[in-house]
């Protein structure tokens, strides 16, 4: 690490101001916390605290890895912290779906490690399938949940709660959004925890060293344990009332919520009219601070992203101290002023506050027919696969296979990854696709349903995360699926992660290398071909062999992504050559374009020509083996 | 440092693979190091290249929300055409500025005839009427491709930013979060592409 220059967030000098990301905030706090050990899964928001962790373990003697799917991340990190050692596990709300099982005993168990598990939630999908909202989750496993509003704040809190966790042997959830995940702000560097554990099993957790009495419900020391958190949430430093105490408006605003409604009072000139209660943790609720700050207001405003999570709560309360409370949010019938759909912002918070004050609003739509015309000039553009990637190579021979076998009747389901844009136009390729692993699962169902021919498109990460014990399934029952499984030596979608097919450990050493082939091969799929997409009529002919198959097969795309390809080339001082069109030869038929659509391809209607935009080619080869025309070729 | 602003609102707009987090990082962190209290915020993940990328960069004491507020943007640093006038109809305020690069990168389902992509000069006379004060407009890409790399197209930008002094900060401190950000073999290159972009920036 000498070598290089120390990134902001590794720094060992206490009281600088520094920008981080809300990632890297969490995973300083990790570090200033005196946290050993780190594990997760890549997932859009939450993928940088692991890789901060990663970038800065070695210097600071930190174990952090990339596990194999949520689950394993939650139990590495539960093995470390029964055995003392602090640890955090960090994902996206979804994945915690997937460490709902262990959390779920985790939460029974008592150990002496701090635990903090980092929900990454996604109002908005902005990378993710759902927007469901995990403070259920705390909530269910009844540990208390923690939403900090800044960089700054996140730093500090995931610092303090090891503690926490360790005061009530609990492990405790930070639930983060995208808004805190991948925002900069300023921040300033804390003192690092150097203190260094030896890991050793308490006695008072293993059942060799205990008598494990059945007849004890180990549910009533977890409610206990609720009771005393509640106390330490009264005097949470993070929570915070902000107003003279004379208001008869107010507004409660947790985790990054409390930004748009800072910003929406000030703008509005409210200060003095509306007092604000910043929330810090959302579960348990300090009930008497809420208490007393509802108990002289006329109107409330509850602002938070996603479910009305503490509204619900804050409703129960106000039943006791202040019954005659009108409280607005998400769940009066008549009166919803905050959405439950998508993530909220200054605008949203700012025109509810000007509907419940009956002032006029700051921001209104224009509706003028000009800007209607300016808005209609902005041509959409949707979400795409990189130039050259090889998926929608892997595609367009799986289509181009079934065009030739004249199969008009299958159902095709994806998977998580890149290769969901399969799904957009011109290939239009899958039909649906649930969470995680569900192609090679929900693939089987539909073949059994219809009797027809169903395939199921899935990563290589994907698969290794969650396709393997669906493929097991398969070949047990003998259910005739296809699965293509696009191997592009990456978890590319949330930024070239490594995974097991690759060997490189989030620490960047050399580990142990699985083999996909192998895998499938070794669970007992007879049919399997592997092949280069970049070798169009090879690939064409070995999904002929695949989809004619009677039982299981598994197609094997594999092809490095064209982002780390054009990344390898570009460290190796490579120059890729890109292709061009030869004017001459292209009759302007667009089948380049209608049947592949690479983003590189470019149609020029004035000359009724497509050409080949070079800032964007990688030279693949795939368009030029494509064209009726033979009028692609590489330049020089 | 500086005498602190209030609110300072940049948008950079492009499309994944442009380079527009990292230009972003290095105002941002310039602007800390100037002594202002900041704000970014960013939507990636699912974008890998060729997804619509903006950045909001919030700079000031009065500043909490990491994402703009509509008609508020002060500047809009536009890698890609189309992708500036998306974000100054909805963003620009009323006399802001606009540095564009006019490189289009066509969407596909414009190449596929489903969609328009509007002529430059088109959207040119939108960003005006939508309220521009200032437009700062060259080919960035063309002049990164004469430097012998186009990559380098968004630190042009970030000179010309520089180049326009609409920033709360003076350009020194810029060069100096460059020097330390880009340290490595092409630092000489990205020097020579912001300066390119800062001396465009103040012919126009």
């Amino acid at each position: 690490m000498s070598q290089r220059r120390i990134p902001p967030y590794a720094l060992d000098k206490p009281g600088e101001r520094v920008l981080l990301l809300g990632n890297q905030a969490i995973a300083r706090g990790f570090l200033e916390g005196g946290g050993q050990i780190a594990s997760s899964y890549p997932g859009t928001p939450a993928s940088e605290i692991l890789e901060t962790i990663a970038d800065f373990a070695e210097m600071y003697g930190i174990y952090a890895e990339w596990a194999d799917n949520e689950r394993v991340a939650f139990e590495v990190c539960a093995g470390a912290a029964v055995c003392g050692l602090r640890a955090m596990c960090s994902m996206k709300h979804i994945g915690v779906n997937w460490a709902m099982d262990p959390l779920m005993h985790f939460n029974l168990r008592n150990p002496t490690g701090g635990f903090i598990l980092v929900s990454g939630d996604d109002p908005s999908q902005h990378s993710s399938a759902n927007e469901q909202d995990n403070r259920f989750i705390a909530r269910m496993a009844c540990i208390p949940c923690f939403e900090p509003s800044d960089p700054a704040e996140a730093k500090d809190m995931a610092a303090k709660l090891f503690e926490v966790s360790e005061a009530f042997r609990l492990p405790v959830m930070l639930r983060v959004t995208t808004r805190l995940c991948h925002v900069r702000g300023d921040v300033v560097l804390g003192p690092i925890n150097m203190e260094r554990r030896k890991g050793k099993m308490a006695p008072d957790i293993s059942w060799r060293t205990t008598t494990r009495v059945r007849d004890i419900p180990p549910h009533k020391p977890l409610h206990d344990k609720e009771e005393k958190i509640k106390e330490l949430a009264e005097t949470l430093q993070w929570n915070r009332v902000e107003g003279t105490g004379d208001e008869r408006i107010g507004v409660i605003a947790s985790g990054v919520s409390y930004n748009y409604a800072r910003e929406a009072i000030d703008k509005l000139g409210l200060n003095g009219k509306v007092s604000l209660l910043k929330l810090a943790i959302t579960y348990p609720l300090p009930e008497r601070l809420i208490s007393n700050f509802i108990g002289d207001l006329e109107k409330l405003l509850v602002v938070e992203e996603l479910e009305p999570f503490v509204e619900l709560q804050v409703k129960a309360l106000s039943k006791d101290s202040n019954p005659k409370l009108e409280i607005y949010g998400k769940l009066d019938p008549n009166r919803k002023l905050i959405p439950r759909e998508f993530e909220l912002n200054t605008e949203i918070v700012s025109n509810a506050l000007s509907d419940l004050l009956g002032i006029p609003r700051l921001f209104t739509p224009s509706q003028s027919g000009e800007a209607q015309a300016l808005a209609s000039m902005v041509t959409p553009r949707g979400l795409t696969m990189c130039a050259g990637c090889p998926h929608r190579a892997t595609g367009y021979a799986l289509k181009q296979a079934l065009r030739k076998l004249k199969v008009d009747e299958y159902t095709v389901i994806g998977d998580i990854g890149c290769y969901g844009m399969l799904s957009y136009p011109p290939l239009r390729l899958i039909d649906t696709y649930l969470g995680m692993g569900s192609s090679v699962g929900m693939s089987q169902g539909c073949a059994r349903a219809t009797g027809k021919l169903s395939i199921g498109i899935i990563g290589d990460s994907t698969f290794l995360h969650a396709g393997i014990p669906g493929l097991i399934s398969a070949v047990w029952n003998n259910t005739n699926i296809k699965l293509v499984i696009c191997d592009n030596q990456a978890t590319a979608m949330t930024g070239f992660q490594p995974h097991p097919g690759t060997g490189i450990t989030a620490m960047g050493k050399q580990g142990n290398k699985v083999d996909i082939e192998s895998v499938v091969r070794g669970v007992g799929v007879k049919m399997v071909e592997t092949i280069d997409p970049y070798s169009v009529s090879q690939s064409i002919e070995a999904f002929m062999r695949a989809l004619e198959f009677e039982g299981p097969a598994v197609v094997i795309s594999k092809r490095i992504c064209a982002t780390e390809a054009v990344r390898i080339a570009r460290r190796q001082r490579v120059t890729l050559k890109p292709y061009r069109v030869d004017p001459e030869k292209c009759t302007g038929c667009r089948t380049c374009i209608n049947t592949f659509g690479c983003p590189a391809l470019v149609y020029d209607a004035s000359k009724n020509k497509v050409w080949i935009d070079p800032v964007l080619c990688m030279g693949c080869s795939v368009c030029a083996q494509i064209c009726p025309f033979q009028a692609i070729s590489q330049g020089e | 440092m500086e005498k602190p602003v209030k609110e300072f609102n940049i948008v950079i707009a492009g499309i994944g693979g442009q380079g527009n987090l990292l230009i972003s990082e290095i105002v941002a962190t310039a602007a800390v190091r100037a002594g202002q209290k900041v704000r970014v915020g960013e939507t990636f993940g699912a974008a890998q290249r060729g997804g619509p990328v903006a950045s909001y960069i919030r700079i000031g004491s009065e500043v909490y929300s990491p994402i703009l507020s509509p008609r508020t943007a002060d500047l809009i640093v536009g890698l890609e055409p189309l992708e500036a006038l998306r974000n100054a109809v909805r963003f620009l305020r009323q006399g802001g500025t606009v540095i564009l690069n006019t490189r289009p990168i066509i969407p596909t389902e414009v190449s596929m005839g489903i969609n328009r992509y509007p002529p430059i000069q088109e959207i040119l006379d939108a960003l005006k009427r939508v309220g521009a004060g200032r437009v700062i407009s060259f080919d960035a890409t063309a002049e990164a491709e004469k430097l012998g790399m186009a990559l380098v197209m968004n630190v042009i930008m970030l000179g010309a930013v520089a180049g326009s002094g609409v920033l709360p900060f003076p350009t020194e401190i810029l060069r100096e979060v460059i020097a330390e950000r880009l340290a490595g073999p092409l630092l000489d290159l990205n020097i020579r592409a912001f300066e390119t972009g800062l001396a465009m920036s103040k012919l126009q």
